[in-house]
């Protein structure tokens, strides 16, 4: 029995060991799903290049040293005519979870069903403009209610049976099915449980009539659509949300985009073949795409991805700042780099704004710091001392920007107004505005105190395994202390912390990042003070000041405006508000970087994506390999 | 022997299932849910994720959800994962192999290895050879693994472009021959086992080389020796054989280790084995996964002891059990 007393001790050591490692997370974020609603403005947005091919040359080939090269434009997209065959290897940070285009719910899984399943709308990469996909047009009546959408003639399932109206039907019912996982139904529904009605006219023409008036509506019919005749068994037999799978055979996979899965090893790669039925074609009316098969590659290291890129193993690699010039100074390169400009979503700061009690009454912030964190004064004083050009310098090795508002200037939104105020590095101005509001160095010692002789601090926090955030949380805490403010900043681990900002309320500063969409309308969430992701003060019954309440009625006029010109001027106020009362300091936007080899023609990038490694992979299926 | 063996294995059922209770209770007490980090997306609603968690009886009191995982688990079901959304045992399957595959081409190349150079270094002691296989066993136990991962790989595949960086096969594996698929797999595997066989071969070189100068210096070798027998006879049958007995214990321990994987490794590797699903199932608490692959550490460390324990009244038998 001797055994016995080593085995239990060995099994304490295996708990504490688990304890550790529920304790520490993955550098890498779990990314939530961007699929299927896309970003969308109605005016262009991508300006950055001018050449006549669109894409901006900052440094021409020569030498064997990889070219640099910009975003392209829309007016820049002119695909010419390609070859057939060959393959494009991709490294993924996570494998799917599931295939299926309903369910999934996070973006490994909603990038390899966006291939496969199509959505009656898309969106242009550059312009954000909503055009036709699966559907031709979509038109609404005098009420704005009744849209009318006509669908695109002969597009074919891969399994060669037709494309029509039946299929939509059944996606949206399948949608509103309770007993269906899906993600995506609460932004369709209103807040009552209120459903579109989705009718068949004919084979190819859809009405839709919704319970309010939708501007978002083109956007949202992005949504993939599902084949009836090969889902509605699994559906009606409840086995939908476990069906397709990563176990499911790829013969059931029956889409009308244009790759297919192919096969599935586990861990390892998935690979994706050309669909053959896929309805785009070239300008010689062959069917796309040309690139026979596509593989995605696990690879959840990202110094393993860049040892991959070398080696010749993928042929795309979304960069690290520390990777780009490795890359643009490496002799006889076989790969182009593209600086894609910001991307979307970006770094921000936040204080906890909320004034309610946990259940024994003891408020959930210190009332002394709450009245600090809800005077604007405050806020604005963070914002001015924050250094954000030396944090894109320190950080990112100059491959980011400086971030003052939700939407980098760079991309000139219409719904952003002109003339923000900002809030650029100016430590003697937030010196001013502390000590407006009291908060000043009385005793000499280099540290601001309140009326009552307190020192100001306060602990900041973020999700440790994501190392960039805790670099400039850092350079945060730093610039604070030299304002005279204490910051006690402890990183910790993803779990813990969003369920402090959900649930427990805890906490005091933050740092996070959220990604951006270019519709003011899905970050609704963000900004209603109902919302869960209210960041500062989620879910409140009541908006807890005027200006919040404001918010709360710009949104919902906006949504409701279906003249472009109109809802834009709707959403300035919402900005101005966000500039004044800074609920979120925004403080960088990193850039997208991605190298891909140069023998793929039709690379036609944009930077307008939260991912850019699919920036380059823009109109993927009139990407072909070059001949020798 | 036989009743001493059932006997173990009853203690090993109640074993695990404190083993369970402690695990489960560890797993409840970290905060937060796998669906609760969902609502940090914009897009997702809380009735979708209040759904997700009813659904899963995530609501219900610890000791009910207990309950109802132990029934199950007693009925063959260990559940159905929340990230995959497939049956738990499916997904564990699905990489059992590889890492069953892995660890046996470490362990043959660390015991295959191991012991000879033991041996060798405890027979040859303070020679040169041996201070250099000394030095050589420092520097392989003081190398932390996923540094020598990284540090091979930039080396075999980033200058030397020898060998892929990492994964399990080769792109085009399917379109290969037999031989052709069985050497992609092996340049697959070569810097893995390099890597996970180097820490293991340098500490079991060490004990080895500890043990049979324990041995040596007992008075039947010296006997032995005067007998006349031949050095060899009295290095292998005689020393060696009472050496083996400690590192038959470390054998029951590496047996448990057969299917665990090694999490930094398997990523920085990116080798679909049990360490990274294990390790991205924590990091998520994809609960019924991590509980599976806790119970199925615990119960193969369990059985790795009794194996030992039975190995060693095999070939001791000074040993026995009532």
């Amino acid at each position: 029995m001797r055994s016995g007393r080593k085995t239990l001790l060995i099994l304490a050591c295996v708990v504490a060991v688990a304890v550790a490692i529920v304790g520490c997370e993955k550098k890498a974020d779990h990314q939530p799903t961007t699929q299927p609603v896309r970003p969308s403005s109605s005016q262009a947005a991508a300006t950055q290049a001018v050449s006549p091919t669109g894409q901006q040359i900052f440094r021409p080939r020569g030498g064997g040293l990889a070219g640099i090269f910009g975003p392209a434009t829309a007016e820049g997209y002119k695909p010419v005519i390609g070859r057939f065959g060959g393959r494009i290897v991709l490294a993924a940070m996570g494998e799917p979870k599931t295939f299926n285009p309903i369910v999934a719910n996070e973006t490994s899984s909603t990038d390899v069903a966006g291939l496969m399943w199509e959505g009656l709308t898309i969106t242009n990469p550059w312009t954000t403009e909503v055009e036709a996909n699966l559907a031709i047009s979509w038109t609404h009546d005098d009420s704005g209610l009744v849209w009318t959408i006509r669908l695109r003639p002969g597009v074919q399932w891969s399994d060669g049976k037709p494309f029509t109206a039946d299929d939509v039907v059944f996606t949206y019912q399948t949608l509103y099915d309770p007993n269906i996982s899906a993600p995506m139904r609460d932004l369709l529904s209103g807040p009552h449980g209120e459903k579109w009605k989705v009718e068949k006219i004919d084979d190819l023409t859809v009405r839709f009539t919704l319970f309010q008036k939708n501007a978002i509506f083109p956007e949202l019919i992005g949504q993939a659509i599902i084949p009836r005749h090969a889902f509605k068994p699994l559906v009606d037999g409840g086995r939908f949300d476990a069906a397709l799978g990563t176990d499911t055979p790829p013969e059931k996979f029956v889409g009308t985009g244009p790759f297919l899965l192919a096969r599935y090893e586990i861990g390892n790669r998935v690979v994706m073949k050309r669909n053959p039925l896929y309805w785009r074609t070239n300008a010689a009316g062959q069917r796309l795409p040309y690139l026979d098969e596509m593989v995605f590659v696990t690879v959840p290291d990202f110094n393993v991805q860049m040892l991959k890129f070398q080696n010749g193993e993928v042929d795309v690699l979304q960069m690290r700042p520390a990777d780009f010039p490795i890359l643009a100074s490496q002799r006889h390169a076989d790969f182009d780099l593209y600086r894609l400009g910001p991307r979307l979503g970006c770094f921000f700061l936040f204080f906890n704004q909320n004034s309610g009690s946990d259940k024994g009454g003891k408020p959930f912030v210190d009332p002394r710091k709450l009245t600090w964190f809800r005077d604007p004064r405050f806020r604005q004083a963070m914002a001015y001392a924050v250094d954000r050009r030396s944090i894109v310098n320190d950080v990112f090795n100059g491959l980011a920007y400086p971030e003052y508002a939700e939407y980098p200037d760079q991309l000139h939104l219409p719904f952003v107004p002109p003339d923000m105020p900002r809030f650029e590095y100016n430590p003697a101005k937030a010196k001013a505005l502390l000590a407006e509001m009291g908060l000043k160095d009385r005793n000499g010692d280099g540290v601001l105190e309140d009326a009552d002789g307190r020192a100001v601090e306060f602990n900041l926090t973020t999700n440790a395994e994501n190392t960039d955030r805790v670099k400039v949380a850092e350079v945060i805490r730093k610039d604070l202390e030299n304002l005279g403010i204490r910051v006690n900043f402890r990183p910790m681990a993803f779990n813990t912390l969003v369920s402090k900002l959900d649930a427990t309320f805890d906490w005091e500063a933050c740092l996070m990042g959220l990604t951006t969409s270019l519709d003011p309308h899905f970050g609704a969430n963000v900004w209603l003070s109902s919302g869960q992701t209210h960041m500062w003060f989620p879910q409140q019954k009541t908006p807890s000041t005027k200006w919040e309440a404001e918010i709360d009625k710009v949104f919902a006029e906006g949504i409701q405006e279906l003249d472009p010109q109109t809802r834009a001027k709707i959403y300035w106020r919402y900005q101005e508000i966000a500039a004044e009362e800074q609920p979120l300091i925004y403080i960088v936007t990193q850039e997208g970087l991605v190298a891909i080899r140069t023998k793929f023609a039709n690379v036609f990038p944009t930077g307008l994506t939260a991912m850019p490694q699919w920036g380059v992979l823009n109109h993927l299926e009139e990407i072909y390999i070059k001949a020798d | 022997m036989g009743a001493y063996i059932v006997r173990r294995i009853l203690i090993t059922l109640v074993m695990l299932l404190a083993a369970s209770v402690l695990g489960f209770g560890v797993m409840k007490l970290t905060p937060g849910n796998y669906f609760q980090r969902l609502l940090q997306d914009p897009r997702i609603n809380r009735t979708y994720v209040e759904q997700e968690i009813a659904k899963r009886g995530l609501n219900k009191p610890v000791t009910q959800q207990y309950g109802l995982w132990l029934w199950r688990l007693g009925h063959g079901d260990m559940g159905t994962s929340f990230i995959h959304n497939q049956p738990v045992a499916k997904v564990i399957g699905s990489r059992l192999i590889n890492t069953l595959v892995m660890n046996l081409a470490a362990i043959t190349v660390t015991w295959v290895l191991a012991i000879p150079l033991g041996i060798y270094a405890a027979v040859h002691q303070y020679r040169w050879s041996d201070k250099l296989l000394s030095g050589l066993s420092f520097v392989g136990m003081s190398t932390p693994g996923f540094f020598l991962a990284l540090l091979l790989m930039w080396i075999f595949s980033g200058l030397l472009g020898l060998l892929p960086a990492g994964g399990l096969t080769g792109v085009d594996h399917d379109r290969l021959s037999v031989a052709g698929k069985l050497a992609d797999y092996a340049a697959h595997l070569a810097i893995p086992t390099v890597v996970l066989s180097v820490g293991a071969l340098a500490s079991l070189q060490r004990i080895t080389r500890g043990n049979m100068l324990e041995v040596l210096r007992q008075q039947y070798i010296v006997t032995a020796r005067a007998k006349g027998l031949s050095e060899r006879r009295v290095i292998y049958r005689h020393a060696l054989r009472n050496a083996i007995n400690p590192l038959i214990t470390i054998f029951g321990y590496e047996f448990a280790g057969l299917f665990s994987g090694a999490a930094l490794m398997e990523i920085i590797l990116n080798y679909p084995g049990m360490g990274m699903l294990m390790y991205d199932s924590i990091q998520a608490k994809d609960e019924p996964m991590v509980m599976a692959g806790f119970l199925m550490g615990a119960m193969m460390l369990l059985l790795g002891n009794l194996l030992a324990d039975v190995l060693l009244a095999v070939v001791d038998p000074r040993i026995s059990y009532r």
